[in-house]
């Protein structure tokens, strides 16, 4: 696994990692793709893939409004909040 | 008041009034003030609530007719979110987060009666098969301490084992109620997919997460899936098939002996699953041979499969609404990465990477839909066998408790760990371990897998089992465990 993969994979998975993590990574990475090719012997050719394990209907509840929760309980947990928005650093420049 | 004591004997104690809730909850509390400092099993211990719950426990036993588990006390997997009690997830990211609302899981069991008495260690995330990537450290195994206790559940596990809870809750991925039940000498569940609410159950790889009970014996862990399961409109994969019922105590059953998946095993693990077979027999239980395709594809499959939807579920950890925040942060992109790089651990990295990896264009179809392939064709392997067979018995693990650290800078030997209780969970079955013996002087076990749905008939494989040995009455010494 190249440099130009792991960086892509830590931009697409907003994680960093110092010098030391990034090559132990890269080597697990290796040696896990290596030993998950052991899929390539299974011959799956006309089989359908499987989401889940269990076949049932899935149930859908009443298509109806209900106040299940609380703003201020559930804000209350949050890093930073300000009159029941959640606060975060700035996203465009402001120049 | 001694430990180790079953769920119908405390209940008759409490009913009897030999003791109080409020006594027995004193008693527990102890044992885990003078063990947890040794075994680590405990991230949160719940005292004064978990007093205050026993004594509205002992008003109810003052009443006709009081809940099943009234009084009586149990530990939560720190995944299943208290209300006013962290739930940690053995995180950073989670490390002062506390939940607004209770899990399914957890308020059932209250409804129940019984009380809490706080929350468990496991792997980050209840990613791995050692309990050694928890943030608040690795969880020792009661019997050797030296030893891992297995994991994710691991925390849950050394609990039971070490008597400082009679029950406790777990949640299985890929073996992670099975394995820790099984390298410390207890027994666990993992229940059908959608037999147990997930609701407030923290995500790792939703199509696999279950959760379960985990107990000394058969017998207490079919009373605590009792509290448990239940249909949840809450959750949307929550079956609605009505309670575990157990069959006739006197049924002989047809059990499956998948004979190529113990041509690797060690051999001292496999004399003891071959008494077992004897056992089964000796008790009126017929063993016909099945073979159970693709074992060694399925710890590939699922590896991809379920880092696939760990990188997906724990996208949601961005400093933003819960969990952990860092300090300093340039503007917002810099803020996700820099506190989700500062909240989980390495080997949640490495599996939201691998997912990442398997997700992405160019790799998809090598990876996530050739497992999701395999995962019909294993599946499909067990249904077959199914069609001759009540249950089958197998190995859960390939080894007894090994050394903390020894297999730690492997990740696909660790993996491997799990080879024998993957291929049930791609499957989406019940599967029970059970104790079944002993290799130096540590728990080895053997599992039950039933049909989807069939947790009443492996649990009476385990309880017919179970009242003609005398395996999971053995217990460890934790002579070196205690600290008074």
């Amino acid at each position: 696994m190249d440099d130009e993969t792991i960086e892509r994979l830590l931009t697409l998975s907003q994680l960093s990692l110092d010098i030391e993590d990034r090559e132990k990574i890269r080597r697990d990475l290796d040696a896990i793709i290596g030993f998950i090719e052991i899929m390539d012997q299974v011959n799956t050719e006309e089989v359908e893939p499987l989401a889940h394990a269990v076949d049932l209907d899935q149930p859908l509840r009443k298509d109806r409004a209900v106040i299940d929760f609380d703003r201020d309980v559930f804000q209350s947990i949050a890093p930073k909040t300000a009159d029941g928005f959640y606060l975060v650093p700035k996203v465009l420049d402001q120049n | 008041m001694k430990p180790f004591i079953g769920v119908q004997e405390l209940r008759n104690d409490l009913r009897a009034k030999k003791y109080s809730a409020v006594e027995l909850a004193h008693f527990y509390l102890d044992c885990i003030s003078e063990l947890n400092d040794s075994i680590n099993c405990f991230i949160t211990v719940d005292a004064d609530r978990c007093l205050d719950r026993a004594a509205a426990a002992d008003r109810h036993l003052a009443e006709s007719d009081p809940q099943p588990l009234c009084g009586i006390p149990i530990a939560h997997k720190d995944l299943f979110c208290t209300a006013g009690l962290r739930t940690t997830c053995a995180s950073n990211m989670l490390g002062s987060f506390i939940a607004p609302y209770d899990s399914t899981v957890v308020k059932q069991i209250a409804e129940a009666g019984a009380v809490t008495l706080g929350k468990t260690n496991m792997d980050e995330f209840a990613m791995g098969s050692s309990n050694e990537t928890s943030w608040f450290g690795v969880v020792r195994n009661p019997w050797n301490l030296s030893r891992v206790p297995g994991g994710s559940s691991g925390g849950a596990a050394a609990s039971v084992s070490s008597g400082m809870t009679p029950l406790a809750t777990g949640s299985d991925t890929g073996g992670s109620i099975r394995q820790p039940a099984s390298l410390c000498g207890i027994t666990g569940l993992k229940p059908t997919y959608g037999r147990v609410s997930r609701f407030g159950m923290i995500a790792f790889a939703s199509s696999l997460d279950q959760g379960g009970p985990l107990a000394h014996s058969a017998s207490d862990v079919y009373e605590l899936l009792a509290a448990m399961e239940g249909h949840d409109p809450q959750d949307s994969t929550s079956a609605d098939i009505g309670k575990t019922v157990l069959p006739e105590s006197d049924r002989s059953f047809v059990i499956g002996y998948p004979e190529s998946l113990f041509d690797d095993l060690d051999k001292n693990i496999a004399a003891c699953i071959e008494r077992a077979r004897q056992q089964f027999e000796a008790l009126g239980h017929r063993i016909e041979v099945v073979e159970l395709p693709h074992i060694d594809a399925a710890i590939a499959a699922y590896y991809v499969l379920s880092s696939a939807e760990a990188s997906t579920n724990l996208a949601r950890y961005d400093g933003v609404r819960y969990g952990h925040r860092t300090d300093v942060s340039e503007d917002l992109l810099d803020m996700y990465c820099r506190s989700r790089t500062e909240g989980f651990g390495l080997e949640v990295k490495r599996r939201i990477l691998t997912g990442t990896y398997s997700l992405s264009v160019g790799y998809f179809d090598a990876y996530y839909l050739k497992a999701q392939k395999i995962r019909r064709l294993v599946r499909d392997g067990f249904l077959s066998a199914f069609e001759s067979v009540d249950m089958i018995l197998a190995p859960v693990t390939p080894n007894t408790a090994f050394e903390i650290n020894s297999l730690k800078a492997d990740p696909v030997e660790m993996y491997k760990q799990d080879l024998y209780t993957i291929p049930v969970s791609l499957a989406g079955l019940p599967a029970l371990a059970l104790p079944c013996g002993f290799v130096d002087d540590l728990p080895v076990g053997m599992q039950l897998i039933g049909p989807h749905f069939a947790e009443g008939e492996v649990l009476a494989g385990g309880m017919a089992f179970q009242g003609e040995t005398d395996w999971h009455e053995h217990h460890p010494s934790l002579e070196s465990a205690s600290t008074s």
